[in-house]
C-alpha cells in the first residue's frame, strides 16, 4: 500500500505540495487528478524516491521510499513522467534488460515479452527497432510493459494514457482491469477522465499544493449523479475571468 | 545502371557526413588506419632486413592477408550477426544478374572496405619490397572473403535447393585446397587472383537462384559476445560515447605508437624508457584519456541506464556493477592496444602489468566517486568550453598521473602503487557511503 504523511515539497521557496496525507490500500485503483502544474508528478517522484521531500514521509508497502531494498523494488512497478526508457537499446533488449534487473527467469521473461508485445504492438518488427526511433505512443506502451513485466504489487503510473491512440488506451484499460486484484494497488495520475473512470475506485484531487479531495469514486460523483468532469470542475473551481473579455479573438 | 547505383550509394553515404563529430571521427579513423598500415610497412622492412628473429618475411606478409581475411569474415558476426539485406523487392523490374550484382556491390560500398583499401595502399607506400603482389593479393583476399561470407550467409539466412548447399561445399573445398597450397608461400598469385573471386561471384549468383521462399524470419541470434550485448549496444548506440571513445582510444594509440617510433629511432635509452621521453610514454600508457573524456562523468552519458537501475533495483552495488560493465569493453580494447605496443619494446612485462593495472584500478574507482560527486550535464560530444567532466576531477586525475610518472622515473612504482590502489578504494567507499544522499543531486544536475 501507499501512504504519505504531511508530505511537503517546494522548489526555490515556491511550495508545490503542502502537508499531503494520502492512504491507498490494497485492492484500490487510485486516480490522482489535477490541473497542469498541480504537483501530481512531484508527488509521484517523491513516492518513487526520485526526489527528496522537504518534510513528511512516503511509505510504500509499509517502508519509507528511501529505505526500499532491491527486494522491495521488485514489488513496485512504475512509469515515471519521462518514461525512463533506454533509447540506445531496441524494444526487445530493453524489456530483457529490465527483466534481468527484476531477476525474472529466462523462459518466463521470454513468454512475458512475447505476450506483452503481442498484446500492445501490432508489428513484431517493432521489437527490434531502436527505442529512439519509436513514436511517443510506442514509447508509452513500452514503458508500461516494463512497469508490469514483473507483476508488481504496487503499480504507479504517471499520465499513462497521454499520447496514446484510443485503441491502445482501451487496451491499456482492459489490461489494468484484469490486473486489478485484492492484493495489488494501482495508482494513476491522469487528465483523461474517460479512461480514469473505468479503473478508479478512489479519486484524489490535487490543487494549489493541497489534496482537495480524497475519497471513493462514489463520493466523488455523488453516487453517479454527477459526471466525472463536472465533479472535478466543482472541486477545482475554474477562474471567473470571462471569455467575453477576450474581445480580440 | 550499376554505375549510377554506386554513385547514389556513395552520395547517400557522404550526405551522412554533415555532423562535424562524424566527420572528425572518420578523419580520425583514416589517420588511425593509415598509421597502423604505415607501422606494418615499417615492420615488414625490418623483418626483410632480418632485424627481427622468429618470423620470416613470407610469414609476415601472409599474416597481413590473414588479418584482412579474418576481419572481413568476422564483420558478419561482430558484434552480432548481420543477415543478408534484400536490396530490391522481388517485383522490381530488374534482371536477376543485376539484382545480384547490386547486392554484392552494396556490400562493398561501406566504410570498412574503404579503410581496408586505404590501409593496403599505405602499406604499399611504406613497404620497400613485394609491394604490388601484396596489394593485388590483398585485394583478391578482401573481395574473395566478402564473397565467401555471402555464400555462407545464403545457407544460414535462407532455405536453398540442394544445388545451393552443393555450391557452398564446392566453394569451401576449393578454398581449403588453395589455402593449404599457399599457406607456406607468398609466391605471386597469378590466375587465382581473377579465377577465385570470379568463381565465388558466380557461385553466389547460382546460390541466390537456388533460394526457396522468403528470408527466414527466425534468424540465428548468434553473436561473438555472450549475452544480449546490452553494454556494447549502450556504447555503440550512444551518440556521444561512440564518438568520444574511439577518439580517446585512437588518439592514445597514435600518440603512443608515434612517440615510441620516434624515440626508438633517436633515443638509445628507449629500452629502459627512463629518460624524459619515457615520462611521456608512461603517461600515455595508462587509460587516462578514457576517464578524462568520459568516464569521470559516466552518468551524464548514460543517464537513462542509471535511472532504470536506480528506479527498479536501487542501491549502490547495482549502480557500481552497471558502471563496471560499461567500462569493461573500452578498457579491454585499451589494454590490448597498450600491451601490444609496449611489450615488443619493453622487457619487464611484470612491471608493465603492475603499472597499467594499478593505475587503471585507481582511475576506475576514482571515476565512481567523481561521477557521483561532480556530475556535469553533457549536451554534445564536444563541449568546447566546459569539457565533458568536471574541471576538478580532471585536475586531480592529471596530478595523480603526473605524480605516478615522476615516481616511475625514480623507480619507486612498486612502493607507491598500493597508495593508488588504496586511494581508489577510498573513492568507492566514499561514493557508497554518500550514494543515497548524492543521487538526488545527480538527478537534479543532469536534469533527468
Amino acid at each position: 500500500m501507499i501512504n504519505t504523511e504531511n508530505l511537503t515539497k517546494s522548489y526555490n521557496d515556491t511550495p508545490v505540495l503542502e502537508n499531503i496525507n494520502l492512504k491507498v490500500g490494497y485492492g484500490q485503483g487510485y486516480a490522482l487528478l489535477g490541473k497542469n502544474g498541480a504537483g501530481k508528478t512531484t508527488l509521484i517522484n517523491l513516492m518513487l524516491d526520485l526526489l527528496l521531500p522537504d518534510s513528511g514521509k512516503t511509505q510504500i508497502m509499509g517502508k519509507e521510499s528511501q529505505a526500499l531494498t532491491r527486494e522491495d523494488k521488485q514489488k513496485l512497478g512504475a512509469v515515471p513522467e519521462d518514461m525512463a526508457l533506454i533509447e540506445e537499446l531496441n524494444g526487445y533488449d530493453f524489456l530483457y534488460f529490465i527483466g534481468k534487473i527484476y531477476s525474472i527467469p529466462k523462459q518466463t521473461l521470454q513468454k512475458r515479452i512475447d505476450d506483452l508485445f503481442g498484446f500492445f504492438f501490432e508489428n513484431p518488427k517493432d521489437l527490434k527497432k531502436r527505442i529512439s526511433k519509436y513514436s511517443s505512443g510506442m514509447k508509452k506502451k513500452l514503458a508500461f510493459c516494463a512497469a508490469v513485466i514483473h507483476t508488481p504489487q504496487v503499480l504507479i503510473l504517471d499520465e499513462p494514457f497521454s499520447g496514446l491512440d484510443p485503441l491502445v488506451a482501451h487496451q491499456m484499460i482492459d489490461f489494468l482491469k484484469k490486473y486489478q486484484r485484492d492484493d495489488r494497488v494501482i495508482f494513476v495520475s491522469s487528465h483523461d477522465l474517460a479512461y480514469v473512470e473505468k479503473i478508479a475506485t478512489h479519486i484524489g484531487v490535487l490543487d494549489q499544493g493541497r489534496l482537495q479531495f480524497d475519497s471513493t469514486m462514489e463520493d466523488f460523483t455523488h453516487y453517479g449523479q454527477n459526471e466525472l468532469d463536472a465533479a472535478l470542475l466543482e472541486i477545482l473551481k475554474p477562474s471567473d475571468s470571462s471569455l467575453e473579455n477576450l474581445d480580440w479573438i | 545502371m550499376i554505375g549510377r547505383f554506386i554513385y547514389y550509394k556513395l552520395r547517400m553515404y557522404l550526405s551522412g557526413w554533415r555532423n562535424p563529430g562524424t566527420i572528425l571521427l572518420h578523419i580520425f579513423l583514416i589517420i588511425l588506419f593509415g598509421l597502423y598500415a604505415a607501422m606494418f610497412g615499417y615492420m615488414g622492412n625490418a623483418i626483410y632486413a632480418a632485424k627481427f628473429e622468429g618470423m620470416s618475411f613470407d610469414q609476415f606478409i601472409l599474416s597481413g592477408w590473414l588479418i584482412i581475411f579474418g576481419f572481413t569474415l568476422l564483420r558478419a558476426i561482430f558484434p552480432s550477426y548481420t543477415p543478408h539485406k534484400s536490396l530490391f523487392p522481388a517485383y522490381y523490374p530488374i534482371t536477376p544478374w543485376k539484382r545480384y550484382l547490386a547486392s554484392v556491390i552494396d556490400g562493398f560500398v561501406t566504410p570498412f572496405f574503404f579503410y581496408v583499401l586505404m590501409a593496403l595502399v599505405v602499406v604499399v607506400i611504406f613497404l620497400d619490397h613485394y609491394q604490388i603482389p601484396f596489394l593485388l593479393t590483398g585485394l583478391g583476399v578482401m573481395i574473395s572473403t566478402h564473397l565467401l561470407r555471402r555464400s555462407l550467409q545464403y545457407a544460414i539466412d535462407y532455405r536453398l535447393r540442394p544445388i545451393g548447399y552443393g555450391l557452398l561445399l564446392i566453394v569451401v573445398a576449393v578454398l581449403v585446397v588453395l589455402g593449404s597450397n599457399y599457406s607456406c608461400s607468398t609466391g605471386i598469385f597469378g590466375f587465382e587472383l581473377l579465377v577465385v573471386p570470379a568463381g565465388l561471384l558466380l557461385a553466389g549468383f547460382y546460390q541466390e537462384k537456388a533460394v526457396l521462399g522468403k528470408q527466414q524470419k527466425r534468424l540465428p541470434s548468434f553473436s561473438l559476445l555472450p549475452g544480449k550485448n546490452y553494454y556494447l549496444k549502450l556504447i555503440t548506440n550512444n551518440p556521444k560515447a561512440r564518438i568520444l571513445l574511439p577518439l580517446a582510444i585512437g588518439f592514445k594509440g597514435i600518440l603512443l605508437a608515434g612517440l615510441m617510433g620516434i624515440f626508438k629511432e633517436f633515443s638509445p635509452e628507449l629500452s629502459s624508457m627512463s629518460g624524459e621521453e619515457g615520462i611521456l610514454i608512461w603517461a600515455l600508457a595508462t587509460p587516462f584519456m578514457l576517464f578524462g573524456y568520459l568516464y569521470n562523468n559516466i552518468w551524464a552519458f548514460w543517464p537513462d541506464a542509471w535511472r532504470n537501475i536506480e528506479l527498479r533495483a536501487g542501491g549502490f552495488s547495482q549502480v557500481l556493477q552497471l558502471q563496471l560493465k560499461l567500462l569493461m569493453i573500452p578498457l579491454i580494447i585499451d589494454f590490448i592496444i597498450t600491451i601490444s605496443l609496449l611489450f615488443p619494446f619493453y622487457d619487464d612485462w611484470f612491471f608493465v602489468l603492475v603499472f597499467y593495472m594499478g593505475f587503471t584500478f585507481y582511475l576506475v574507482f576514482a571515476s565512481v566517486f567523481w561521477s557521483l560527486f561532480t556530475p556535469v550535464k553533457v549536451k554534445a560530444a564536444f563541449q568546447a568550453t566546459r569539457g565533458n567532466c568536471s574541471t576538478f576531477s580532471a585536475i586531480v586525475s592529471m596530478v595523480a598521473l603526473f605524480l605516478l610518472v615522476l615516481i616511475k622515473s625514480i623507480g619507486w612504482v612498486y612502493y607507491f602503487m598500493p597508495i593508488y590502489v588504496i586511494a581508489g578504494g577510498i573513492g568507492v567507499w566514499l561514493a557508497r557511503d554518500s550514494y543515497e544522499e548524492k543521487k538526488y543531486g545527480l538527478i537534479r544536475k543532469l536534469k533527468i
